[in-house]
């Protein structure tokens, strides 16, 4: 290098501001990624995350299907059934009622002791 | 000077980027690891302090203006802070992401007035300096005006980056035939003008 390039070299360039590097590393927290524990889950576990969630789902489905609107005949049924064996003296054993159950229809004849 | 040369607007020839081969993101898409994370921050300062000023002047030969290469500067490291994975090669690759940083400033605030005197240089005050030696600075960096971009690009970063001319070669993806020759030719017109003003050189 001659000596005029050697001046020039030694010339007084100018430099950053004393607070560039603060800037740059002080706020390296601000600008780097979030990782919280969420983020850091392995494959597999998100793997199991996602059956569970599709196996409830899938379950919760099929029970409301079978249900739906006969998810109360069990009981619905259950209560008609005791009501009319109520209003036809089935519970009612102070008599000997004479039930035909292959009869037409449910005839109650009651025969008093 | 004419008016017409003072207002003319700067060509900074500079049309093309140069963006920086991208890093693949970790394997699966996840977030880094902390530590990965401090690896490159400490690499980072590291570089900074070593050539902390070779960035700045590589970006203030672009912008002309110190707060903007700052920013500069700033933009390519908060860049480099989100990678991945530390590139092969940090320091080329920040030299690259200053430069485009600057760039991108530059056309987001295009400006047509001349280079301040005290752009490139600082210009310490009458008591502390000589006269001449302060007329010298002031008429180096009048002479880098007269340089194409490239010429004054080059002699900046030869001189004042204490890049080699292999290391601007590979920023500017130029050959370094063409980098040496940027540079003598810039040379030969600095002597030109400061000869005319200070006498041989």
């Amino acid at each position: 290098m001659d000596p005029f390039e050697e001046e020039l070299r030694r010339a007084p360039w100018r430099r950053p501001s004393e607070d560039l590097r603060e800037r740059l590393f002080a706020e390296r927290e601000e600008n780097t990624v979030v990782t919280g524990s969420f983020e850091k889950w392995p494959v597999w576990g998100w793997a199991a995350a996602v059956a569970v969630a599709v196996s409830v789902t899938l379950v919760g489905a099929l029970f409301k299907s079978t249900g739906s609107d006969n998810s109360r005949m069990p009981s619905r049924i259950a209560t008609e059934s005791i009501e009319f064996a109520s209003n036809e003296g089935f519970f009612d054993f102070s008599s000997t009622p004479t039930v035909d159950p292959w009869a037409g229809g449910l005839t109650l004849q009651i025969e008093p002791n | 000077m004419q008016l017409t040369e003072i207002l003319r607007p700067i060509d900074h020839g500079i049309v093309e980027r140069d963006d920086p081969a991208p890093v693949p993101l970790a394997k699966g898409g996840v977030t880094r690891s902390e530590r990965c994370m401090d690896s490159i921050r400490k690499q980072l300062e590291t570089l900074y302090d070593v050539s902390g000023d070779a960035f700045f002047r590589c970006a203030l030969v672009i912008t002309r203006n110190a707060e903007m290469a700052e920013d500069a500067v700033h933009n390519a490291f908060q860049n480099a802070f989100k990678l991945n994975k530390a590139p092969k090669h940090l320091k080329a690759y920040l030299y690259r992401s200053v430069r485009n940083a600057a760039i991108d400033l530059v056309r987001k605030d295009a400006r047509t007035e001349p280079l301040p005197a005290d752009a490139l240089f600082e210009v310490p005050p009458p008591q502390v300096d000589s006269m001449h030696r302060q007329e010298f600075i002031h008429d180096f960096n009048r002479a880098l005006e007269k340089l194409s971009a490239d010429e004054r690009e080059t002699i900046v970063q030869h001189l004042a980056s204490h890049m080699t001319f292999q290391e601007i070669a590979d920023l500017r993806k130029r050959s370094m035939g063409t980098v040496t020759s940027w540079y003598r030719r810039g040379i030969e017109k600095l002597k030109l003008h400061l000869k005319d003003h200070h006498g041989p050189v």
